[in-house]
């Protein structure tokens, strides 16, 4: 286990680390499906940012998604909706 | 530049634009369906707007059309659950059998196991292992208690896991017999 290397490990993105900042192992469940913590007592486990291929994996996968251009549809659809008012007010009055 | 009033429709609106990135990103990975996923963001968009006057100034803007998008797609799954009926293993089955690739994880593989799971488990994998939301701001949303929130987020863990493990080590014979 790379206990260890602590949180220098898995910093391949330079620009993206940001967001993975919150992505702490979470303290007692984590620990079936990853074993980040099974030797407690060593330290906090929250101190423990060990390399995560699966939460790096989706984090890529939606970045990748949330870095697409904004299909025109979109853009389309906020324009309609600006300029009539809410659905549901309209069905109130 | 003037920036709208932050409670007029102006300013909903260019919040409703910013919000269209990460809204695709959750949608997608959430529907696992590339259509049906920017219709369930068209739909929250239109939902949203008409609910506009709902919105507490000052609040998570971003949760806020989560919880919406996510709403309308349980709802939406829900009815068509009851109209067809996808086995899961089915499904799953299918994907490991025509994912013969050996090696490395891939984003694909991935993508294809976080497809396979349920929803539910995918909805927390994704609020809280990718958008960094909390426990307590993911069962707040999704309304079940932590306790589930927790349990959905190990299984789904370990059933990525174990997908993953599929993919990198053929079993092509192990995961015929689930037929």
């Amino acid at each position: 286990m790379s206990k260890q290397k602590t949180t220098s490990s898995k910093r391949t993105k330079g620009g993206k680390q940001a967001p993975r900042a919150r992505l702490k192992p979470p303290p007692s469940q984590e620990a079936a499906a990853t074993d980040v913590v099974a030797r407690p007592g060593i330290g906090p486990p929250r101190l423990i940012t060990q390399p995560d291929p699966i939460a790096d994996g989706l984090k890529r996968l939606y970045d990748d998604v949330a870095n697409e251009p904004i299909p025109d549809e979109f853009i389309e659809l906020l324009q309609k909706l600006d300029s009539a008012t809410s659905s549901q007010e309209s069905q109130d009055q | 530049m003037t920036r709208p009033a932050p409670d007029s429709d102006e300013w909903f609106r260019k919040e409703l634009l910013a919000i269209i990135p990460a809204l695709r990103a959750f949608s997608r990975l959430l529907v696992s369906d590339r259509n049906m996923a920017d219709d369930v963001v068209q739909e929250a968009l239109v939902k949203g707007w008409a609910a506009r006057d709902s919105f507490t100034q000052g609040t998570n803007f971003k949760a806020w059309m989560f919880r919406i998008l996510r709403n309308y797609y349980f709802t939406l799954a829900k009815r068509e659950q009851r109209s067809t009926s996808l086995d899961p293993e089915v499904a799953e089955r299918t994907l490991v059998a025509c994912d013969s690739q050996e090696g490395q994880i891939h984003l694909h593989d991935l993508e294809k196991g976080l497809a396979s799971l349920p929803a539910e488990q995918r909805e927390v994998l994704l609020l809280f292992g990718v958008n960094g939301m909390s426990y307590e701001e993911v069962a707040q949303m999704t309304g079940v208690p932590i306790g589930t929130v927790r349990s959905r987020l190990s299984r789904g863990r370990a059933a990525l896991e174990r997908y993953i493990e599929g993919t990198e080590t053929p079993r092509k014979t192990s995961v015929a017999k689930v037929a």
